[in-house]
């Protein structure tokens, strides 16, 4: 039978509920966020390939098992981004491994346009390369490079990054401003 | 293999299954009926600490050649104090580990606890929850019965001229028997004896003295106050 393919597909949180009534349903939901999951890991560690493989293939068997958990009036992408998140930094913690982050080859553009937000001089920032914003935010505290990543990189808003690392989105506004201004600091 | 095929390969493997909707659902409500019981457990401490507060003798520190601050810090009632700050915290805890918990700021559960205890903590008080409380716990916990703040305990001072208990035998218009919170006896000598407040000279009556110690278990009191 030839699928419609004017049908709308179905949302995250439709498919949590289709998982739920058959599991072969949970292909979609991993097809949906394998790539995003990745580059993410990625962005917030230093892990070799094969230990973001195991973080994701970990996450999305917590998901699987707490599918019930997931509370309909938050967006998905944010609870499985908190489990990603969380599980990313479990393991850094464990293998008491310090991130280095922002390595990935395909945010060049994105870290450009991130530099941009911050409304530095022309000049300074014509000066400025890649590589050093990438240094710059790599050297700010976890708490927050992992705020400046999912609000620049990530494209979230205040309430879904409130939702992914479990903090108010008073604290999260707070977190950003203070993160914007070492990384204007870090980068004069 | 794909990543799709491992983790299917694991669900498999492992008998991997959604955990069941009620579990979340007990744990999260576990979680609020202990926030629950922390809000009202902390108003309890609350409303037992103004009563204590409200009925301590803050005037006889100089019976405990004392300053009057140094007589706040010791005979305060720092169980109670202690009560109340573990009660909010624990309703921080378990408020901030509710599902949704996280959106509301550390000051904002905490001030809203405070709040929540401070105002019900005051109706308690007027009902005589926290009266009864005090009594029910120095009734019952013979450490209770030992702190500090205890009026049993700061009453029994006799060296410093401060004795209570329950009037057992009157003997005369001058003289009564009083029983002390130890079992003592004691042979009460009236003259000119200012009775406070609604203290009756019954048979049965709870009283405070103050006055001066005679000799072995014979007062002379120059002031008796209702318990």
């Amino acid at each position: 039978m030839q699928e419609n393919p004017h049908r709308i597909p179905p949302t995250d949180e439709e498919l949590v509920q289709l998982t739920l009534q058959e599991e072969r349903r949970f292909r979609s939901l991993i097809e949906r966020y394998e790539t995003k999951l990745t580059r993410y890991i990625r962005r917030i560690s230093s892990l070799s390939e094969d230990d973001v493989k195991d973080v994701l293939q970990e996450t999305f068997i917590k998901v699987y098992r707490n599918l019930n958990e997931f509370d309909q009036t938050l967006k998905f992408s944010s609870w499985i981004y908190r489990i990603v998140h969380n599980e990313t930094i479990n393991v850094l913690r464990k293998a008491n491994h310090f991130p280095r982050a922002l390595h990935n080859e395909e945010d060049n553009e994105d870290i450009e346009q991130f530099a941009g937000t911050f409304d530095l001089e022309e000049e300074i920032f014509k000066k400025m390369e890649g590589e050093k914003v990438r240094e710059a935010i790599a050297s700010l505290e976890e708490k927050y490079r992992n705020v400046l990543i999912l609000k620049f990189l990530e494209e979230k808003s205040y309430e879904e990054i409130s939702d992914i690392i479990k903090r108010p989105i008073g604290t999260v506004g707070t977190l950003i401003n203070r993160a914007k201004q070492q990384l204007r600091e870090k980068l004069k | 293999m794909s990543l799709t095929d491992n983790i299917f390969a694991e669900i498999k493997e492992k008998h991997v299954t959604p955990t069941a909707r009620w579990k979340f659902v007990l744990t999260n409500s576990a979680l609020w009926i202990a926030g629950i019981f922390s809000v009202i457990a902390g108003t309890i401490g609350v409303s037992t600490l103004f009563h204590i507060v409200d009925d301590g003798d803050w005037d006889i520190y100089q019976y405990f050649d004392r300053t009057f601050l140094g007589h706040i810090f010791t005979v305060f009632p720092y169980f109670w104090l202690a009560v109340c700050v573990i009660f909010i915290f624990l309703t921080y805890y378990t408020i901030r580990n509710t599902k949704k918990g996280y959106r509301y700021t550390t000051h904002m559960i905490v001030l809203v606890g405070l709040l929540i205890s401070i105002i019900a903590g005051s109706g308690f008080f007027i009902l005589g929850v926290g009266e009864g409380v005090d009594e029910l716990f120095s009734d019952n916990i013979s450490l209770y019965t030992a702190l500090p703040h205890q009026k049993k305990v700061i009453w029994n001072h006799p060296e410093h001229g401060l004795i209570s208990g329950v009037i057992k035998e009157i003997k005369n218009d001058n003289e009564f028997i009083l029983e002390d919170f130890s079992k003592n006896e004691w042979s009460v000598k009236e003259s000119s004896t200012t009775w406070k407040g609604v203290g009756k000279r019954d048979v049965g009556s709870k009283i405070k003295l103050i006055g001066t110690k005679e000799s072995d278990f014979v007062f002379i009191p120059q002031e008796i106050r209702p318990w």
